[in-house]
């Protein structure tokens, strides 16, 4: 007898997950709760950045002391050339400390998304609906993909606008059409997704409550923090490297606003950027001569930079190194 | 119909079904009985694909759960009383889980209705007794109107309107056609509610027969005795070899003997009988006496659970 595609589509499946998310009120409060905080943080720190009038970061507000001319006209150039790219960087620099922890949010409601339903039992009403398991699994998975990147979406769009109104009404000359702005918040929005399909993976994977929860957010903020730790400790820059890689970081490489090279394509090049980072992988430029307090190429620690583009494909590579073990222990298991 | 072939389920060393095979058809009720912890729930989840047999196989209809070309509309099962999210409502659990096989509203309207779960349904099914969660799990289970039920402890935590409610249903879904098979661990619901039943023991089909036939082969020979002289008789009949239990209100029961022989011999003895009443076993009483031997047979020691059935006797 051959054996008949199962009639079980992945649209149901995906339905019947979105139901289930959206019938928690747990799903409501904390969705809402990060979003009031992305539109408060936005808020005060935009309020704290003051009138542009009177900004450290107004070009006109420059004091050069005692150099040349020249210089000075110099420093002017590139301080005004550079002026839309650090506006652009105070506009949106909730975004980082926000995202640590709109991250954990979405973390915990994707390993809660699967956790949760071994510990109730009602995994076994989701596997005897759906016996081959991977298709449950995925739909799951990239339900909680989504419904993250929503909020993530939602979020960022108020607080974008929310910093955006405190800092008009005070005078900063914020520049809408920034590209540099919109890749960084599409990055933010992109990663949030990443958080909740990597919670939801490590939910599959470790499916107690108690265990996952603590399993998801060392590796979001605890891994990283011994890697950098360790790596200080032993001067050992590969550690700091394999650092870079953890997903903590690889957010912060997508989600950062890319000052160096936003003022650099402004032709504001300006010293203070130092390494202007490309998309890709870079060395960090750090070396430098004791003797003269010059920088040299050739004392450089070794240690790398990751750009938005590699973070971001090796965010992908979590996911399915994630995607795969899950997928496999969720098929052998016993429920 | 469900049909599984020396299915054996083992955990490390602990063999918790071993070389289980039946034939559960379809049109009758089925019964799976056995104490606690005798394998009934590991072999219903593999029935279903839940765990995964250590050998054998089963199928339902022909195939194995997991090549069910729409399970849910195929088979009906209840596993857990608990297995939804304490936050989630009662009609968004049915909902969820009829999203997946396109069952719609009105469906999960129906079932709930029949489950007597209106005034609850909008309410988280966190808050609801045991007896609800197990109307729910029915409900559930109710779901895709499936050719097959399998039912595990449907009973458990419900009142008495609820017991008598799943027994008709069990019964009217029977007599459509459908396949039920539905376990307990109490002989005396099973005798109300089975046309077979199939007894488990120590993670092997210890019995597998209609009822009425369990019931004849286990009805018993004992027979219940009352006479003015009732310890002289007594005494009488220990010397004739039998085996004479004193009851509570004075009266004597006989095993191993008829009610014509105490007749007979009581007569030739002249003693004066009051009562003589041949005993039928109960179905309870039988199923202790099979699970027991079973577990006997094979442990060699008597174990925890066998001296507790023991000395309810």
């Amino acid at each position: 007898m051959s054996t008949p595609a199962s009639r079980v589509a992945f649209g149901g499946l995906m339905r019947s997950k979105w139901i289930k998310l959206w019938s928690l009120r747990s799903t409501w409060w904390l969705y809402a709760i990060t979003i009031v905080l992305f539109a408060g943080i936005a808020g005060l720190l935009a309020l704290s950045s003051g009138d542009w009038t009177s900004s450290y970061l107004n070009p006109d507000n420059a004091s050069f002391g005692s150099m040349a001319a020249e210089q000075i006209a110099q420093a002017k150039a590139s301080a005004a050339a550079s002026a839309g790219a650090q506006v652009s960087q105070e506009w949106i620099r909730w975004d980082v400390p926000v995202l640590t922890f709109a991250q954990l949010v979405v973390s915990v409601l994707g390993v809660l998304g699967i956790a949760g339903e071994y510990q109730t039992g009602a995994i076994k009403s989701t596997f005897a609906a759906a016996p081959k398991r991977t298709a449950a699994l995925f739909s799951k998975v990239l339900v909680i993909f989504l419904a993250s990147v929503i909020i993530g979406a939602i979020g960022i769009a108020v607080a974008t606008a929310t910093s955006w109104g405190v800092l008009a009404a005070h005078g900063w000359p914020i520049d809408a059409g920034d590209p540099y702005v919109w890749r960084t918040l599409g990055g933010a929005i992109a990663y949030l997704g990443f958080a909740g399909a990597f919670g939801s993976l490590i939910g599959a994977i470790v499916r107690v409550q108690a265990g996952a929860i603590p399993t998801a957010i060392g590796f979001v903020l605890i891994l990283p923090t011994i890697a950098s730790l360790l790596a200080g400790m032993l001067d050992a820059a590969w550690l700091y490297n394999v650092g870079q890689f953890l997903p903590y970081s690889l957010g912060n490489d997508v989600s950062t606003y890319p000052f160096g090279e936003a003022a650099n394509a402004a032709g504001g090049a300006s010293a203070s950027a130092g390494d202007v980072e490309g998309p890709w992988i870079d060395p960090v430029h750090d070396g430098f001569d004791p003797a003269t307090g010059q920088p040299d190429p050739s004392r450089d620690s070794g240690k790398i930079s990751v750009g938005p583009a590699a973070a971001a494909v090796a965010l992908a590579a979590w996911l399915v190194v994630g995607w795969v073990f899950a997928q496999l222990v969720t098929k052998r298991r016993d429920v | 119909m469900i049909e599984a072939a020396a299915l054996t389920k083992r955990y490390g060393s602990k063999t918790a079904v071993d070389e289980v095979s039946f034939t559960i058809r379809p049109g009758l009720v089925t019964g799976f009985l056995g104490p606690n912890g005798a394998g009934k729930s590991t072999t219903m989840r593999m029935i279903v694909g839940l765990h995964r047999p250590t050998s054998g196989s089963v199928t339902i209809d022909g195939r194995p759960y997991a090549d069910l070309e729409s399970p849910l509309t195929e088979v009906g099962i209840l596993l857990d009383a608990r297995a939804y999210h304490p936050g989630r409502s009662a009609r968004d659990h049915l909902r969820a889980l009829g999203a997946t096989h396109r069952v719609g509203r009105k469906r999960v309207d129906e079932v709930i209705a029949l489950a007597g779960l209106e005034s609850v349904a909008g309410k988280r099914a966190g808050g609801f007794s045991l007896g609800m969660g197990q109307r729910l799990g029915i409900a559930a289970a109710l779901l895709g109107d499936p050719h097959t039920l399998i039912l595990d402890e449907p009973v458990n935590g419900l009142d008495p309107e609820g017991v008598i409610w799943v027994r008709r249903l069990a019964r009217s879904l029977a007599a459509e056609g459908r396949t039920v098979f539905l376990s307990s661990h109490l002989m005396s619901e099973m005798a109300q509610t089975a046309d077979h039943v199939i007894v488990l023991g120590r993670g092997r089909v210890i019995a597998d027969a209609p009822i009425a036939e369990f019931t004849a082969r286990a009805s018993g020979t004992a027979v219940r005795v009352r006479s003015p002289r009732g310890t002289e008789l007594a005494d009488s009949l220990r010397r004739g070899g039998l085996d004479v239990a004193e009851q509570t209100d004075g009266a004597l029961l006989v095993t191993g003997t008829t009610a014509e022989a105490i007749g007979d011999f009581a007569a030739r003895h002249a003693v004066p009988l009051h009562e003589l009443t041949p005993v039928k076993s109960s179905l309870e009483e039988a199923y202790l006496e099979l699970t027991r031997d079973e577990v006997e047979y094979h442990s060699g020691a008597v174990d925890a659970a066998a001296t507790s059935e023991g000395a309810n006797e």
